[in-house]
């Protein structure tokens, strides 16, 4: 197997960190959405993307992805840049239901299984079954809440090296708020990384390794939890009050 | 990768139009009972009711195409499209192979029902003699193109039916590829102010030049024929051959007209919502 063949499979890991950002800026016309970020996430770590809506936290995600392109600046995926590999590699999470709605939840199954490589079916069916969704429903006729868990599992079924999950349990009802998030933890493995980008702190903040604030288009804290626990006396909800103080 | 997304875009147009073929087809059907036993208010009530499926047919196989393309690539749906591991070209002509496929299965179910229909109305003792005159046409239309009959000549034929057939997919391919190319532009300044006017007017403002490029090629095609005499110089088989072959080139070039600013938007230019 080449090297390409072993990327697009999203077989290929490399040393580095698994994403790298230099000087991004990206502008929708005259506004500027992000100006001049630059962060790296190393393997296996747990990232919470934090800021008030609005920030560029979507936007960011979706210039990892290749969905948007930037004005300036590098983003390197495996030292890669965004790109068709790329998308081998990184499984992305978008705030909102991108589900086709002609299909039920075994053709979205297969769906995946056909274009990722790295898709787990085994595992895909064994959370539905936990979360005791029928694989024989329409994705049209769910809820939004069982849309969101759909497209979670699907998502995390994935063995990809970078998650990018934008607002992953927003919608979803506590109880499966708790097996989720257990379920994002247990699925992934050290050689990749999370980002998460989420209001929802509190319910998570214990699972960060790593957090980013993120204010009119600046990143302003980037650091390790416990140091930063520790820098400013204060939980990361807390001083995501403060920081962000209306 | 191209046969696996096409599959799926088959698959998700096959949901509305499998069961209006059918639609079709049975009410074809009933009219020819209806035919047998002389029921004039239902022949009436279902040869209305085929005009307007017939419409219809190609009102929604339209529709759809132009609704796939927007929502699968443009739409919400295309966080994932272009997040799947697949080239821009993939996406695009996959849409428009599924597209050129269903457009071309709407015209046999409509030349099928039109034969069902056709087969109702007339007579046994007339259809024989319809096929008997199609043949003579058939016949006297060879005789026409060709001096003689032998096989160099039959090939010949099937190879100007081949370009004919190939012609009518790049027809069906440039009237798909006008609307991706309009909708893609919904993405970019000034369009993207309101994508379902922008795209509208995109396509208007794409038809001008459009109307210039075929208008200057028909009056190029037509001073070449008659600058060089080519009608009479060429024998009627070569002209065929001629006339279909400049005729691809252009719809090709048309093609690529609309294939390029899309690929291009779609590639470097993406604003999803």
């Amino acid at each position: 197997m080449n090297d390409t063949t072993e990327m697009l499979q999203g077989g290929c890991i490399s040393k580095g960190p698994v994403l790298k950002i230099t000087n991004l800026h990206k502008s929708y016309g005259s506004h500027a959405v992000l100006e001049g970020i630059n962060f790296e996430i190393p393997r296996g770590q747990i990232v919470g993307l934090l800021g008030p809506n609005g920030c560029g936290k979507s936007t960011l995600m979706k210039l990892i992805c290749g969905l948007t392109p930037s004005n300036n600046g590098e983003i390197l995926i495996n030292s890669l840049h965004p790109g068709q590999q790329t998308k081998a590699l990184i499984s992305y999470l978008p705030e909102r239901t991108y589900l086709n709605d002609w299909m039920k939840i075994s053709d979205i199954l297969s769906y995946f299984s056909d274009f990722y490589s790295d898709f787990d079916l085994e595992r895909a069916k064994q959370m539905l079954a936990d979360l005791k969704i029928s694989e024989n429903q329409k994705l049209k006729k769910l809820s939004k809440g069982t849309k969101e868990k759909v497209q979670l599992i699907l998502v995390m079924s994935r063995r990809a090296q970078l998650y990018l999950l934008d607002e992953p349990i927003g919608g979803v009802d506590p109880a499966a708020r708790e097996y989720i998030l257990s379920t994002i933890l247990k699925n992934f493995d050290e050689n990749a990384s999370i980002l998460i980008s989420t209001h929802l702190i509190q319910d998570v903040e214990t699972f960060f390794d790593q957090v980013l604030f993120l204010n009119h288009g600046k990143i302003v804290i980037d650091g390790e939890v416990d140091s930063i626990r520790e820098k400013y006396g204060k939980s990361i909800d807390g001083l995501f009050r403060e920081v962000f103080k209306c | 990768m191209l046969g696996k997304m096409l599959k799926y875009d088959c698959k998700e147009l096959s949901k509305t139009l499998v069961p209006f073929y059918i639609v079709t087809l049975v009410i074809s059907i009933f009219n020819t009972i209806f035919i047998q036993f002389d029921w004039l208010y239902a022949i009436a009530g279902s040869s209305i009711i085929i005009v307007g499926l017939f419409v219809a047919l190609y009102v929604v196989t339209t529709v759809l195409i132009i609704s796939q393309f927007y929502k699968s690539v443009l739409g919400d749906q295309g966080y994932l499209t272009h997040t799947l591991p697949v080239s821009v070209d993939t996406i695009i002509f996959s849409k428009l192979l599924s597209s050129i496929i269903w457009m071309l299965l709407s015209m046999f179910v409509t030349i099928l029902s039109l034969g069902i229909l056709f087969l109702s109305y007339a007579p046994s003792n007339e259809i024989s003699g319809f096929f008997s005159e199609l043949t003579q046409v058939i016949s006297s239309g060879f005789y026409f193109m060709f001096d003689s009959f032998n096989i160099k000549n039959v090939i010949a034929l099937i190879a100007i039916i081949i370009l004919f057939i190939f012609l009518l997919v790049l027809v069906i391919a440039n009237g798909v590829l006008h609307f991706y190319c309009a909708i893609s532009c919904s993405q970019i300044q000034p369009f993207c102010r309101n994508k379902i006017i922008g795209s509208f007017v995109a396509y208007s403002l794409i038809s001008i030049p459009l109307s210039l490029f075929s208008g200057l090629s028909v009056s190029g095609f037509s001073f070449l024929i008659e600058h060089f005499h080519l009608v009479e110089k060429m024998s009627i088989p070569s002209f065929i051959f001629f006339f279909l072959f400049i005729l691809l080139i252009i719809i090709l070039l048309l093609n690529l007209f609309f294939y390029l600013p899309a690929r291009y938007i779609l590639k470097n230019k993406l604003n999803l919502e």
